[in-house]
């Protein structure tokens, strides 16, 4: 059974959460640009994309990620991942965009 | 004992023998020259006592051991032969004795700057060169006389027994260092290939320019060279040296042997000017099956099959390295290599003979290679050939396709988007019952998935494929139809491209993850080859 990307979102002070669940990849991509296409609310500084359910994710994810973020600095605010697995992790470091995201140095 | 002179006091010749006691040689060298010149300076009563050793590169003294002017040594004083008190006495191969030092006599700082004013000095001797300078000096006025310079130069033998034997050492260390580093590398360890070689320098310098390679490449396939830098001796060895670590350089780049060549030949014609070289480079495809070849002015290599039939491979033999002017023709041969088949790769060393013809040797050599192990081959090589030691270099390695374990076909299936996920959970279970580590299991799976996603992604609907095999490696392949792209530009790239759906990102992560990625492209389609 193909796992659907879920995402649901959560307001934290001045935080916009967004809580993913699934896997992060081809066939999931739609969900995850549609997620981050729409430019931040004026009222929130930060972006926090929560990882802790989420399996697996590939160059696909790291794409729009990267994508996200540009597009949350034009709106004047910061992109951040949470909680990633080692898994995921991985993936983020081969790629060296760990950093961008805020996650620290091993 | 050289003639002190009558007069001699029995506490003198007491005195003289405390400078060249046997319990002397038991200090190492630095400490015997302290100790040797804390004597001398009790001794003949003087103020300062100084040893400075040539270095004959640069033919300057340098100060290495000093009493009453340690400066010297610690400021790393040097001094020009000729210049100077004690470069007079470099220059000159003979005792100076100055009675009232004049500003105009020496050079160093110390010696001014501490007021000496008497010197007398003598040169070191070892095997009739000047390898040193010793003097003392003292702060008030002193009449050196002729029985002061005799021992003195007693002294200076004992320093020069002492600075001979730490030199030596020192030289023999470097030179131990260097020519290890320049003998053959290790032959590695891959499944389905069993390679030995022999290596015998012709010259008594243990290295020479002859050499042979063996590596993996992080496509899988498996490099493997022989070469022949002309003339002998560490001199060629230096530029062996460069020459095999350039063309390794290359092999990364270069899915070519051809190519890799043209690289080497471009190198040693900028660098190493007027070096000549042969090379044989043939690379080993990752199932074994294939040898692509190709020779710079090399004997090919010769095959013997299961059979016991040897031929020569049909290499055509393209220019020597470093000859005339670049670029050169450069082909490379695709040939197959059967089960149990032994390639023989050779120096011109392993089979010329003085006052024969080349062919003579050639028939030599085929008629003593049997199939058989690789160890085997070489050894019966090196027997039958009756190699005595001669002024050639000689460079030999056998190559013995084995069987590769018979390898199982865990997965087959076509897929599209939609499957992607469910594939990937069928190549982590495959991969945790080949017995991979979770960390190593994961890694596969993401090289896996990312070769999937531009399956999908590039290739033609409908035309995906994955197959896994489990053998002595877990392989797994991935194929499109569709229009292809030039996979070597982006296999080279060494930093992380940028993050768009055509940039090469996927295959990146692909390449960090997998222990051995290949790619065959074309208009027909691309086929992507992982080894976890």
């Amino acid at each position: 059974m193909p796992e659907e990307l879920d995402v649901s979102e959560d307001r934290v002070g001045r935080s916009l959460v967004l809580r993913l669940r699934g896997d992060v990849d081809l066939a999931s991509e739609a969900v995850l640009v549609a997620t981050l296409r729409r430019d931040p609310p004026p009222d929130v500084d930060e972006i926090v994309v929560d990882l802790t359910d989420v399996g697996f994710l590939d160059s696909t994810g790291v794409r729009v990620l990267l994508e996200g973020r540009e597009r949350a600095l034009a709106g004047g605010a910061v992109l951040t991942v949470r909680n990633p697995s080692p898994v995921v992790l991985r993936v983020l470091r081969v790629t060296s965009v760990a950093e961008l995201f805020g996650l620290s140095e091993p | 004992m050289t003639g002190v002179g009558d007069g001699v006091s029995e506490e003198r010749l007491r005195r003289i023998e405390a400078v060249t006691d046997a319990a002397l040689s038991r200090l190492d060298a630095v400490d015997m020259l302290d100790v040797l010149l804390d004597r001398v300076r009790d001794l003949m009563e003087v103020d300062t006592a100084v040893v400075l050793l040539l270095d004959p590169h640069a033919q300057q003294l340098v100060a290495t051991a000093a009493k009453g002017l340690e400066e010297e040594v610690r400021d790393g004083f040097r001094l020009a032969v000729g210049q100077g008190f004690a470069g007079r006495i470099a220059r000159d191969r003979a005792p100076v004795v100055v009675e009232n030092v004049q500003p105009s006599d020496v050079v160093s700082p110390t010696l001014r700057h501490k007021g000496v004013c008497s010197l007398l000095g003598v040169p070191i001797f070892a095997r009739g060169a000047v390898i040193g300078v010793l003097h003392v000096g003292t702060l008030t006025p002193r009449a050196f006389d002729a029985d002061d310079v005799k021992l003195l130069e007693l002294v200076a033998d004992r320093a020069s027994l002492a600075s001979q034997a730490e030199s030596n050492t020192i030289d023999r260390t470097a030179a131990l260092a260097l020519q290890r580093s320049l003998l053959p590398t290790s032959l590695p360890e891959v499944p389905g290939l069993e390679f030995a070689a022999r290596y015998v320098p012709g010259h008594d310098a243990g290295v020479g320019g002859d050499w042979y390679d063996v590596f993996s490449l992080p496509s899988g396939w498996l490099g493997v060279v022989v070469g022949d830098v002309s003339g002998h001796g560490l001199r060629s060895a230096v530029v062996m040296g460069r020459l095999r670590s350039a063309l390794r350089a290359y092999a990364l780049i270069c899915a070519d042997p051809a190519d890799a060549l043209a690289h080497l030949d471009r190198k040693i014609h900028h660098f190493e000017a007027g070096s000549l070289a042969t090379v044989l480079y043939a690379m080993i495809s990752p199932d074994r099956a294939t040898v692509r070849v190709s020779l710079a002015g090399h004997p090919p290599p010769m095959r013997a099959s299961a059979a016991g039939e040897v031929d020569t491979l049909a290499v055509p033999t393209d220019f020597p390295l470093g000859l005339g002017a670049p670029p050169r023709l450069r082909r490379t041969t695709t040939l197959p290599l059967a089960e149990d088949d032994v390639l023989v790769c050779y120096t011109d060393g392993l089979i010329e003979r003085r006052g024969e013809l080349i062919d003579v040797g050639l028939d030599r050599l085929r008629a003593a290679i049997k199939p058989g192990p690789a160890e085997q081959v070489c050894a019966r090589l090196m027997e039958t050939l009756g190699i005595e030691k001669r002024a050639d270099d000689i460079a030999l390695l056998a190559v013995r396709r084995s069987g590769l374990p018979a390898r199982e076909l865990l997965i087959d299936e076509s897929f599209a988007i939609g499957g992607i996920g469910a594939l990937r959970r069928r190549v982590r279970a495959a991969a945790t019952d080949f017995g991979l580590d979770v960390d190593h299991a994961a890694d596969f799976v993401t090289a896996v998935n990312e070769a999937m996603t531009n399956a999908v992604r590039h290739g033609d609907a409908g035309s995906a494929r994955l197959r896994v095999w489990a053998g002595a490696e877990l392989v797994c392949e991935v194929s499109d139809r569709g229009p292809g792209f030039a996979a070597e530009e982006y296999l080279r790239r060494p930093q992380r491209p940028t993050a768009t759906a055509t940039g090469g990102m996927g295959l990146w992560i692909a390449r960090r993850t997998s222990r051995a990625l290949s790619i065959e492209s074309g208009p027909e389609g691309t086929t992507v080859t992982l080894t976890a």
